[in-house]
């Protein structure tokens, strides 16, 4: 399966090329550029999109703004290719990207800018928005996302590892969105996560419902 | 919350109050209008503006919903409500970037409860007669209100 | 044929125009079962749902035309002005629906959109023309040249032509929409019954928002029953008031222009008094493309240059004129 998996939802946009589950490429554009690096990546693979199979999105918590324009991407991709589209949560496709580079048995929070000075977080499979005193973690946890970067003061203060700031963990890259895709089905079905209190629910309620 | 009642005689009083608010106003500051048809909340916000150095026409959002407009070293967004019941997430999407690093004034603002930030300045609006309006600042902070009131 | 995308606030709205300018299909989500599937009964309650409603309004277009994908030679979308927010879902869909079939694209600016709603089959208007755009969220006067070009000879100071109509409707205590609701019982009032001066500004500006304010003063202090008995004269004249303000002032920018035609587009052109108040011969826009709608944007196209692919990957909105 050739995917297109991008993500908007965060400070900065990623687009990947993933082959059967192999990244063939992957950049970072401004959220009205990531067709311009979409593009890039098809001519560097010499494939063009007809050849897609199909497309997994990042549907945020992040910007509202960011969420819709991804998503907006995919049914126009949708639309004029009739492929199958997957939605992975931007914190999960954080928290993914992470495995296997955190020291095992490190707990990896993966922390979206929520702005009004809130943070998105994925805790022990909760989604949540908090402030950043607020947010619970144990002490010495990598916490990665563009959330974690902004508020790096505070939460190393309390205990977390943030990596560098141009360390690519802070980004939610396609491949992790790919390796996350559970279902690759009608794009109409795939919405944004608007993740705003009052409206935290587990991973599974929102799966089920 | 502390409180302060001014009258207005004219469109052009309602403006000059207007300037003397926007000079005290900083980027990320929410200001909330609410009060009847006609009693002067676009004209407030068309003060406010021109004191910031805003010159093209500031018309009133009830159907474009929100303006973006660049002032004097400062962004100025003016969003009106009047026709939402409620705002959904979905419409908080097209709201956010005027949120995003400007002064924000919002006319009808409560269907954006849950949604809007704390508000830095609340004013109502009432009708006295023709000329005149009665206009009501509520903030939290009263020195905002005292240097307010000192003309 | 052109497949036109319009998302720049309240409707999320396709169309599908052939070259030479036929009308083909024109979806309006709110005009149809859609709004109902997710807000209910009152479309104002279900719009600017754009990105669950942008998929649907396509296929619907392509249904209504009996076309295919294959069919479409190029994507015309709303650039601007109009909501950033919703304004960026209709150009990512549309860019990302031309680059996926290596299709041109067309951006289009909204208010030129509403001139556009003339050029379409039947009506085929050509410039020159002398053209007032009414809306709930504009009121203009436009000198238009040629297909794709005008000058703004003058435009509301304050509140526009259709919301002034809203607002009076929520006075008079009419149900949404507003304007339609005055326009109907204004035929059975007087418009001679009440006063209401509208304020006259230099130049071909408009104001429209001391005229709320004369009738909420007439109806503030009328009993219910009494504003009952008589809203019709009320509405009548309100409405008077208003399109006499039009009206006037495009006998007066025809004058100083020397323009021989004259039009009306936008929501407030499908008000049965101005359209009866203009000169003979005035072009107006088709009643079913008065508000807003995707097929004015591709009726715009058919003069704009085209982006071919890839130049128009990175195109962004604009919020302002």
């Amino acid at each position: 399966m050739l995917i297109l998996a991008f993500d908007t939802a965060t400070s900065s946009s990623t687009v990947a090329l993933v082959h059967d589950g192999v990244t063939l490429g992957e950049r970072v554009a401004a959220s009205r550029a990531l067709l311009e690096a979409a593009d890039a990546l098809l001519n560097d693979a010499g494939v063009v999109p007809a050849e897609l199979d199909g497309v997994a999105c990042g549907i945020g918590p992040g910007s509202f703004t960011g969420v819709r324009i991804g998503l907006a991407h995919a049914r126009g991709l949708a639309l004029a290719l009739g492929v199958p589209v997957a939605g992975v949560s931007t914190l999960a496709a954080l928290a993914q990207g992470a495995l296997g580079v955190a020291p095992a048995g490190c707990v990896v929070v993966p922390v979206v800018d929520a702005r009004r000075k809130e943070v998105f977080a994925l805790v022990d499979g909760v989604e949540v928005c908090v402030p950043p005193a607020d947010l619970a973690f144990p002490a010495g946890a990598w916490l990665v996302g563009d959330g974690a970067v902004r508020y790096r003061d505070v939460l190393e203060a309390r205990g977390a590892a943030v990596p560098p700031d141009e360390s690519p963990l802070h980004l939610p890259r396609g491949g992790a969105h790919v390796a996350l895709a559970a279902a690759y089905g009608p794009v109409d079905e795939v919405l944004p996560a608007y993740l705003r209190a009052p409206d935290a629910k587990t991973i599974a309620e929102r799966g089920a419902a | 919350m502390p409180e302060l009642d001014i009258v207005t005689a004219s469109s052009a009083e309602t403006e000059e109050l207007a300037a003397r608010v926007a000079r005290e106003l900083r980027p990320g500051d929410v200001v909330l209008l609410r009060g009847d048809l006609g009693a002067g909340k676009t004209t407030f916000v068309r003060g406010a503006c021109r004191a910031l150095g805003i010159t093209r026409p500031v018309t009133s959002p009830t159907f474009t919903i929100a303006h973006r407009y660049v002032g004097e070293g400062i962004d100025v967004s003016h969003l009106d409500l009047y026709r939402f019941q409620s705002v959904e997430p979905e419409e908080w999407g097209a709201l956010e970037p005027y949120l995003d690093g400007a002064t924000c004034f919002v006319e009808w603002p409560d269907a954006g409860e849950g949604f809007l930030p704390a508000a830095r300045l609340e004013l109502d609006f009432r009708h006295i007669d023709p000329e005149h309006r009665g206009i009501t600042l509520r903030s939290a902070e009263a020195s905002l209100l005292q240097r307010l009131s000192g003309c | 044929m052109i497949l036109g995308l319009e998302t720049s606030c309240d409707e999320t709205a396709a169309a599908l125009v052939t070259a030479d300018g036929r009308l083909l299909a024109s979806i309006v989500a709110t005009q149809t079962e859609l709004h109902a599937q997710y807000g209910g009964v009152v479309p104002e309650i279900a719009s600017r749902r754009h990105l669950e409603l942008v998929a649907p309004v396509v296929r619907e277009a392509l249904q209504q035309a009996r076309a295919g994908l294959d069919d479409i030679r190029a994507v015309a979308v709303t650039q601007g002005p109009g909501l950033i927010g919703a304004l960026l879902v209709g150009v990512a869909s549309a860019k990302a629906f031309a680059w996926a079939r290596r299709l041109p694209l067309i951006p289009v600016d909204h208010l030129l959109g509403h001139v556009s709603s003339l050029y379409l089959q039947p009506l085929a208007a050509e410039p020159p023309f002398l053209c007032l755009l009414a809306s709930g969220g504009h009121t203009m006067l436009l000198d238009v040249q040629e297909p794709t070009r005008y000058t703004v000879l003058g435009q509301t100071l304050d509140d526009a032509a259709g919301e002034a109509f809203d607002k009076g409707a929520r006075l008079l205590g009419l149900a949404y929409p507003g304007g339609v609701e005055i326009d109907r019982l204004a035929r059975q009032g007087d418009p001679e019954a009440y006063s209401f001066p509208v304020a006259r500004v230099p130049g071909l500006d408009f104001s429209f928002s001391g005229l709320k304010t004369s009738l909420l003063y007439a109806t503030r202090d009328l009993p219910p029953a009494e504003l009952e008995r008589r809203r019709s004269d009320l509405a009548a004249s309100y409405q008077r008031a208003i399109v006499r303000a039009l009206s006037e002032r495009i006998v007066l920018a025809a004058e100083r222009t020397g323009a021989s035609q004259v039009a009306v587009v936008g929501g407030v052109a499908a008000n049965s008094e101005l359209r009866a108040s203009l000169p003979a011969g005035a072009l107006l826009a088709p009643l079913a493309l008065c508000t807003d709608n995707a097929a004015m944007i591709a009726s715009a196209a058919r003069f704009l240059p085209e982006l071919p692919y890839p130049q128009y990957l990175s195109l962004d909105a604009y919020a302002a004129a």
